[in-house]
C-alpha cells in the first residue's frame, strides 16, 4: 500500500512541484526555506554566527519536536503530555553512547532516536486504554516519574544522577555547519511528517482521532495504528532529543526530562495551529525568539509564566492557533499589493 | 520492626488522608462535568504557598491567613470554571490544554516568588508536639489532620446525599440533560462543584502542609499524579473509590518507602505502577462503571 503510493507521488513530483509553487502557501514556504538557507552566509560576525544563528538552530530542533507532538496529538488525536519522555530518552541514550561507549556521533543519534521509538512502543501499549484527558495525564505521569527516577534518590546514581552527562561534542564545531545540518534535518522531517499526514496512513490516523468507534467499526485495527502513531512520533521526538543533547553538549534530568519540555512541545504546536504541521515550525521559531528577547531584556524568570499565559490565551480565544489567521492576513496584504 | 510497622501504618493513613481529600475533589469534578481539571494539584500547592506569603500579613492572627488562602483558592477554582472551562466545554483537548496551561502558570508564579527550595510553614501548626503509642511518636498536627480529613469526608458524604445542592450535583452527574429538564441549572451546579473541589484541596493543604513543609512548586505535579493514580484505582467518577483508593495508594506508598530496598526512590514510582497495573487488570478501577469513555 505504502510503496505504490510513494512511487506514484515520486513520478508526479515535478508537476506537483510546479503547481505547488504557484499557490500562496507553496510560494511562501519556498521563500522561507530559501531565506533560511541563505541566512548563515549573510554575516561573518562572530556574534552573529555563534549566538544569533544558534538560536535558529535551536528553533529548528524544537520545530521537529513540536511537529512530532502535532503528529501524535493533532493528527492522531492521542493527547500526549509527556513528550519529554522521548526527547529525554533519546538525549540520554545518545549522550551515554558517545561519552561512555565511544560511538560515532551519527550512529549515536540514530540509536538514540530508535531508543525513543522503543519507548513509544512500550508506552503506547498500556496507555492505549486511556483516552483523551486520561491519556494526557497518563503520559504526564510517566514523564514525571522518569524525571524523579533520574533526579532523586539512590536509584538516580545508576542514571548519572542530577548532574547528568556533560562534555558532549557538538554536531559540528562550526555553527554554520550545525545550522545547515539541522536545516536539512528539519526539512526532511517536515516533508516526511506532512506526507504521512496526507497519505492513506494519515487519513486512518485522522479517522481514529475523529471517531474511534467508527474507525473500529470500519475494520481498522485502531490499536495497531495508535501504537504506530506513538512510535512514529517518538522517532522524530527522538531525533530532536538527540540533536538537542549535542547542541547543549550535556544532558541532565531537568533539562531533558522536565515537564517544561513537554509543555514547550504543546505550546509551540498549539501556537502554530493544532493539526497544521507547519504551524509547529512557526510556533517553535516564535517561542525561541520571544524567549531570547526576554532573556536579553533581563526578565528571564518570567519566561515560562508568560508562555503559560500565552497558551491559555491561545487555547481560549483561538483554538486553531495563530498560523492560519496570520497566513490569511499576509495573503490579504499580498493580494492588495498585487492589485487584486 | 514494630516501629517500622507502626511507621508504615501511620504514614499510610496520613498519605491516605491527604490523597483522599485531593482525589475526592478531582473525581467530583470529573464525575459531574466530565472535566479533567489538571490545575487541581496546583490549587493544593497554591494554598500552601499562599500560607507562606501571608505570614508577614497577619502576624498573630494566622487563622485569618488560612481563611484568606482557602477563600482565594476557592475563588480561583470558580474563575477557572467561568473563564476557562465553560467556554471550552465542547472540546476535550481544549479543556485539558487550558487547565494544563493554568497549572503551569500557577506553578511558575509560585516559582518566581519563592523559588524551588523547600520551605517550612510550621508557624501554622495548630497542634505541635507528638504523641507516643507503643514507643512510636506521631506528630499531633498529623493526628489532627487525619481526624479532620475523615470528618470532612463523612460530612461531604452527608452533603452529597442529603442536601439540595448535593442532590443536584448527583443529578447532573447522572444525566445532565434530564437534570436540566427538571429545572436544575447545570451550569451553576458545575461552578459550585469546581469551587467545592478547590475548597477541599485548599483545606487539605492548610492542615497538612504546615506539618509537612512545601517541597517546591513542582509538588503540584506530584500530587496531581498521585491523585490521578487514586482515581484510576478507585474508578473514574466514583467518590467512594477516591477515598478508598486514596488510602490504598497511601498505604502502598508508605509500605514501599519503608520495606523495599531503596524505598524512597521507588515510592516515587508507585503511582505509575498502580496506574499501569490497574489499566491492565481492571481498567474500570474498583468502583467504576464498565463503560467506554
Amino acid at each position: 500500500m505504502l510503496k505504490k503510493e510513494f512511487k506514484e507521488r515520486f513520478t508526479n513530483f515535478p508537476n506537483f512541484f510546479k503547481s505547488w509553487i504557484k499557490t500562496f502557501t507553496g510560494g511562501l514556504t519556498l521563500f522561507v526555506v530559501l531565506s533560511l538557507i541563505i541566512l548563515p552566509f549573510l554575516s561573518q560576525n562572530q556574534n552573529f554566527t555563534h549566538v544569533f544563528l544558534r538560536q535558529f538552530t535551536l528553533a529548528m530542533i524544537f520545530s521537529i519536536f513540536a511537529a512530532s507532538w502535532d503528529l501524535l496529538t493533532g493528527i492522531s488525536g492521542q493527547i500526549s503530555f509527556g513528550h519529554a519522555i522521548f526527547f529525554g530518552i533519546a538525549g540520554y541514550l545518545c549522550a551515554y553512547l558517545i561519552s561512555y561507549q565511544n560511538y560515532p556521533i551519527w550512529i549515536a543519534i540514530i540509536i538514540g532516536a530508535l531508543g525513543a521509538v522503543f519507548f513509544g512502543l512500550i508506552i503506547g501499549v498500556p496507555m492505549l486504554r486511556l483516552k483523551g484527558p486520561y491519556l494526557a495525564l497518563g503520559t504526564l505521569a510517566i514523564s514525571l516519574v522518569l524525571l524523579k527516577l533520574f533526579l532523586m534518590g539512590s536509584l538516580s546514581d545508576i542514571f548519572f544522577g542530577s548532574e547528568g552527562i556533560s562534555a558532549l561534542p557538538k554536531l559540528s564545531s562550526d555553527p554554520v555547519v550545525e545550522y545547515l545540518i539541522l536545516l536539512i534535518l528539519m526539512i526532511i522531517s517536515f516533508i516526511t511528517i506532512i506526507q504521512i499526514s496526507k497519505s492513506k496512513f494519515g487519513t486512518i490516523l485522522k479517522s481514529i482521532r475523529d471517531d474511534e468507534t467508527g474507525a473500529d467499526a470500519s475494520g481498522i485495527n485502531t490499536t495497531r495504528f495508535k501504537v504506530y502513531a506513538f512510535m512514529l512520533s517518538a522517532l522524530f521526538a527522538g531525533i530532536a532529543g538527540s540533536c538537542y543533547a549535542l547542541f547543549a553538549t550535556s544532558v541532565n534530568p531537568t533539562g531533558n526530562f522536565g515537564a517544561v519540555i513537554s509543555f514547550y512541545a504543546i505550546l509551540m504546536a498549539s501556537l502554530g495551529g493544532l493539526t497544521t504541521i507547519r504551524g509547529s515550525a512557526l510556533g517553535a521559531f516564535f517561542f525561541i525568539f520571544l524567549e531570547y528577547s526576554l532573556i536579553i531584556a533581563g526578565v528571564e524568570i518570567y519566561v515560562n509564566l508568560i508562555f503559560a499565559l500565552l497558551l491559555i490565551l491561545v487555547v481560549r480565544f483561538s483554538e486553531h492557533g495563530i498560523l492560519k489567521p496570520l497566513l490569511e492576513r499576509i495573503k490579504d496584504v499580498w493580494d492588495v499589493l498585487l492589485g487584486r | 520492626m514494630i516501629e517500622d510497622i507502626l511507621n508504615m501504618i501511620f504514614n499510610g493513613t496520613l498519605n491516605g488522608a491527604v490523597l483522599s481529600l485531593i482525589a475526592l475533589g478531582y473525581s467530583l469534578v470529573y464525575g459531574v462535568g466530565g472535566i479533567m481539571n489538571l490545575a487541581h494539584g496546583a490549587y493544593f500547592m497554591l494554598a500552601g504557598y499562599l500560607l507562606l506569603w501571608g505570614l508577614p500579613i497577619f502576624p498573630g492572627f494566622l487563622f485569618l491567613t488560612v481563611i484568606f488562602a482557602v477563600v482565594i483558592v476557592t475563588i480561583i477554582g470558580g474563575l477557572t470554571y467561568i473563564l476557562l472551562i465553560k467556554p471550552l466545554q465542547d472540546s476535550h483537548v481544549g479543556v485539558v490544554l487550558i487547565t494544563f496551561g493554568l497549572a503551569f502558570a500557577i506553578e511558575q508564579f509560585a516559582l518566581i516568588i519563592s523559588g524551588t527550595d523547600s520551605v517550612s510553614i510550621s508557624d501554622y501548626i495548630l497542634f505541635s508536639g507528638t504523641t507516643e503509642i507503643f514507643g512510636y511518636s506521631m506528630a499531633n498536627q498529623f493526628i489532627f489532620f487525619i481526624i479532620v480529613s475523615l470528618v470532612v469526608v463523612s460530612l461531604f458524604a452527608l452533603f452529597i446525599s442529603k442536601s439540595k445542592l448535593g442532590k443536584s450535583i448527583r443529578a447532573v452527574s447522572q444525566d445532565r440533560e434530564a437534570a436540566v429538564l427538571m429545572g436544575i441549572n447545570a451550569n451553576r451546579v458545575l461552578l459550585y462543584t469546581v469551587m467545592i473541589s478547590a475548597f477541599l484541596a485548599a483545606l487539605g493543604a492548610s492542615l497538612y502542609l504546615p506539618g509537612a513543609a512545601l517541597s517546591g512548586p513542582s509538588m503540584a505535579w506530584t500530587f496531581l499524579t498521585s491523585s490521578f493514580a487514586v482515581i484510576i484505582l478507585g474508578g473514574m467518577g466514583s467518590l467512594v473509590g477516591s477515598v478508598v483508593g486514596g488510602y490504598i495508594v497511601g498505604f502502598i506508598t508508605s509500605f514501599t518507602s519503608i520495606f523495599i530496598p531503596n524505598g524512597p526512590s521507588w515510592a516515587h514510582v508507585v503511582p505509575l505502577i498502580v496506574i499501569i497495573i490497574v489499566l491492565i487488570i481492571r481498567p474500570q478501577g474498583l468502583f467504576g462503571k464498565k463503560e467506554i469513555k
